[in-house]
């Protein structure tokens, strides 16, 4: 049996610094050199000024950088901490580099630390340990005596918790670690997201894994958080919270298919998630040759479109098209005097869209048009072609987009996946001021509206 | 006696009064910080203000026994061990700028260690990239070679310009902490048998004339008038600029060549030879964590060759106080420089061991003896000590 013992809990000095004079290759004052301070730490724990030489920095930047990581190390009061613990019984050496978890029930921590010295002496072991993830001396007067016996010695949080919702009730299925001495489990129950756990939010309690929860309403939203204790009324820390919603009774269900250990035996399906009426909604498995998934990815993810599943990683798709000055829409706006300011009252031609192939589960969300939309003013009595400019003051309705049928889209990113959009076109109610002709009287002004910016459009996963 | 622990912030705040302490141990050593260690309670209250950093107190009863900054916590059991290092520590916070001890070689020991309690913040111009960000210039320009430097132009025909400059701004808010301006260092050209030449001026303020004015001729044919500091040891001692406080320092790099001609091996197309700045620096004086508390006004002792090449300030007043044959303390802030600190007790105090006599008739074997944690010096006399067996 392993008996170990907690020597020291120690906060190291040597070393740390809240600024670093970071110096480059060179001598004297021909070399680079940066200093770096951290704020926050000199704000805690004053001024502590230490030189460092990067002689491998190749510029300013380099040396930058390399000087903010190694002040991140060394103003890091937990990077200067310190367990030593002595060990008796254990059969197997220990290695430098191991992490291994301490527990300190006196002292009301619990963390994993790596091993950073080994001292054998017989059958004892001291083991020094480094690189805990957080300042455990800040422990010290943190919680008073009664509060740190509360949290156990040894006595970690289940290292899995499962939700199954049932109709009107949430199946909790706990699992703890490997010999663990809880003697039990509590479970807390809230649908405050974020809630934090006390005797009104316990639900069920006592020894086991499978705990139902019931009489919860349906189709709204329950938090749950568990933890264990001991013989000796230890508590361990709770789990982080997970959700889900009791289901109605009679209410289509989601079961869990087959699941396959490799995906020879199921080439196409690993996990399947169905509803009860038997359609797939989930699927992990083999995907190569799905569209839409990069190339080269060979296993992913995927809803089926439609199905209210949220899928993580799947790319957008942004399609950039460049409208030239061959694209221009005109209309005919006689007798401008500089100063004027005229509605336009004609509707553009349509302009083309290639639009590239969408892969299933896609649908458009957004069209920009970028910001080089010039209005340009060719006079054309006389026969010299001259240029004035006007600046639109207002589009009002932009753009519209033309599905394949000749239909326009009324709001184009709610229409079924699927749809090819072909054209676009810009409408009438905008306004331009003109800003100069040249010669003011006897001509006949022409606009000429040329979107000659970049028209952005994404698509998105159906879900998103 | 009650021993007690005070836990102070670093501006000298009683955060906490630990009451329960015991096992306090400390030492001192002449030009030395020392651990200072005393036990507490874990549970005792204020604990948490037990932080790296802040400052503790020893008190045996209504008497300070020692203090020292907080460095370290061990926790065993139900004890918390704290170990502070005396304030000498605190010394070691301030760095002194690169290659820095031309500033005090011939310096009076006392003057150095006044002002080495003050802090450094320099900024340094070095890279092409630091280079270019000029406020003003003419027929110069950044070259990224070298690690970065700062040329003449060349001319419409391929010539080095003759002349050209650029300045930079410093402002003293981006010195944390600044409390006056030190003095201007630079590394360029200027070859005593060449045709070019570098000087450095400088003006408080956005306007007005560049100092200093000095003019004189090139050695060049046809000559021009440099004007500004050439200096000596440039890249160390540089210019002094007197500890002023203005907000604002413009430091201009002049640089001249007198010739326009010569070509290297192979050289088509252009002529001529550009002097080169290779850094340019400002050093500011911040302000410092230790006030004087009592130094010599002069130590009779000129300081020779100081090594101050980004040491702390702890390294440079030990040195001179090591040259000087004094001590040093700093207690409460301040810093105190003695031949030996604490009233004599030879009249008073006799150390009698129980086991017999020792009579010292070479006291400087000894360098410092305490009595109750008070620091004691004797004269001529014997001293008597007591010795363990």
């Amino acid at each position: 049996m392993i008996a170990p013992e907690l020597v020291t809990l120690t906060d190291g000095a040597e070393g740390f610094a809240t600024a670093l004079i970071a110096r480059g290759p060179g001598t004297g004052i021909n070399r680079m050199q940066v200093t770096v301070r951290n704020e926050a730490a000199i704000t805690k724990y004053g001024l502590r000024e230490a030189v460092e030489d990067f002689p491998d920095a190749v510029d300013a930047a380099d040396l930058l950088a390399k000087a903010q990581a190694r002040l991140a190390e060394v103003s890091d009061p937990a990077k200067f901490q310190q367990l030593t613990v002595r060990v008796s019984g254990h059969t197997e050496p220990f290695k430098l580099g191991q992490r291994v978890r301490v527990s300190d029930g006196e002292l009301g921590f619990a963390t994993t630390a790596r091993i950073t010295g080994v001292d054998v002496s017989g059958e004892d072991v001291t083991l020094t340990l480094g690189d805990a993830p957080a300042s455990l001396l800040d422990v010290l007067n943190a919680r008073d005596a009664e509060e740190r016996r509360d949290v156990a010695l040894g006595l970690p949080a289940p290292i899995s918790v499962q939700l199954v919702p049932a109709p009107t009730g949430v199946i909790v299925l706990v699992q703890l670690g490997a010999n663990s001495r809880a003697v039990g489990v509590e479970v807390h129950c809230s649908p405050v997201n974020g809630f934090a756990p006390d005797v009104s939010t316990l639900v069920a309690r006592g020894p086991g894994a499978r705990f139902e929860v019931t009489g919860l309403p349906t189709a709204i939203r329950q938090f749950f958080r568990v933890r264990t204790y001991d013989d000796r009324g230890n508590f361990s820390p709770f789990t982080d919270q997970i959700s889900t919603s009791a289901r109605g009774v009679g209410t289509a269900e989601l079961v869990v298919g087959q699941i396959d250990i490799t995906n020879a035996e199921r080439p196409d399906a690993a996990l399947s998630v169905k509803t009860s009426a038997g359609a797939e909604v989930l699927r992990l498995g083999n995907i190569a040759g799905k569209a839409g998934v990069p190339a080269g990815t060979q296993y992913g993810l995927w809803g089926t479109a439609g199905s209210g599943v949220f899928i993580e990683g799947l790319p957008l798709i942004v399609h950039a098209e460049d409208y030239g000055s061959n694209s221009m829409l005109s209309g005919l706006v006689a007798g401008l005097a500089p100063g004027t300011s005229v509605a336009l009252s004609a509707t553009g031609s349509a302009i083309p869209i290639t639009i590239p192939p969408i892969p299933d589960g896609y649908r458009m969300r957004a069209v920009w048009i970028g910001n080089g939309l010039d209005l340009y003013l060719r006079l054309l009595n006389p026969s010299e072609i001259q240029r004035g400019y006007g600046v639109p003051e207002r589009w009002g309705a932009a753009i519209e987009l033309r599905r394949a049928d000749n239909t326009w889209s009324p709001t184009p990113w709610s229409d079924p996946v699927g749809t090819q959009y072909t054209a676009l076109r810009f409408s009438s109610g905008g306004r331009v001021t003109v800003i100069k002709t040249t010669p003011a009287a006897a001509r006949s002004p022409e606009f000429w509206f040329t979107p000659q910016g970049t028209v952005l459009l994404m698509f998105v996963p159906r879900n998103i | 006696m009650v021993l007690t622990a005070r836990i102070l912030d670093r501006n000298r705040a009683v955060l906490a009064v630990v009451p329960e302490a015991f096992d306090a141990r400390y030492s001192r050593r002449p030009l030395s910080a020392t651990e200072v260690m005393v036990s507490v309670p874990r549970d005792s209250p204020g604990l948490v203000h037990a932080v790296r950093g802040n400052l503790l107190e020893v008190w045996r009863g209504q008497t300070l026994e020692a203090s020292g900054r907080l460095e370290l916590r061990d926790v065993s059991g139900g004890i918390v061990t704290l170990t502070a290092y005396t304030e000498e520590i605190l010394l070691k916070d301030s760095r002194l700028p690169a290659s820095y001890g031309a500033v005090f070689s011939g310096m009076d020991a006392a003057d150095v260690i006044r002002a080495c309690l003050d802090g450094w913040a320099v900024k340094r111009i070095k890279t092409a990239v630091e280079w270019a960000t000029w406020t003003g210039i003419s027929k110069a320009e950044p070259v990224d070679a070298g690690g970065g430097t700062l040329w003449l132009t060349r001319d419409g025909s391929g010539k080095y310009e003759r002349d050209g400059y650029a300045y930079y701004r410093f402002n003293s808010s981006d010195f944390p902490g600044f409390k006056s301006w030190d003095r201007i260092r630079w590394a360029a050209d200027y070859p005593p048998d060449g045709l070019v030449y570098t000087t450095i001026q400088y003006r408080f303020g956005t306007s007005g004339a560049w100092l200093p004015s000095a003019t004189w001729p090139s050695d060049g044919d046809p000559s021009q008038t440099l004007t500004g500091e050439r200096g000596v040891l440039p890249d160390e001692l540089g210019l002094s600029l007197g500890g002023a406080t203005n907000a604002i320092l413009e430091v201009r790099c002049n640089l001249f060549s007198d010739d326009q001609d010569s070509k290297e091996e192979g050289e088509v197309g252009t002529s001529g030879t550009s002097p080169r700045f290779y850094a340019l620096e400002v050093v500011a004086r911040t302000t410092g964590a230790i006030a004087v508390g009592s130094i010599p006004a002069s130590t009779g002792v000129t300081m020779q060759a100081v090594n101050a090449d980004a040491v702390t300030a702890f390294d440079v007043i030990r040195d001179a106080c090591e040259q000087a044959k004094l001590d040093f303390q700093v207690v409460q802030g301040q810093l105190v420089v003695a031949e030996a600190f604490g009233l004599s007790l030879t009249s008073s105090v006799n150390l009698v061991t129980s086991e017999g006599r020792a009579a010292l008739d070479e006291p400087s074997t000894i360098e410092v003896l305490t009595l109750a944690g008070e620091p004691i010096s004797y004269q001529s006399e014997f001293v008597t000590v007591e010795v363990p067996i």
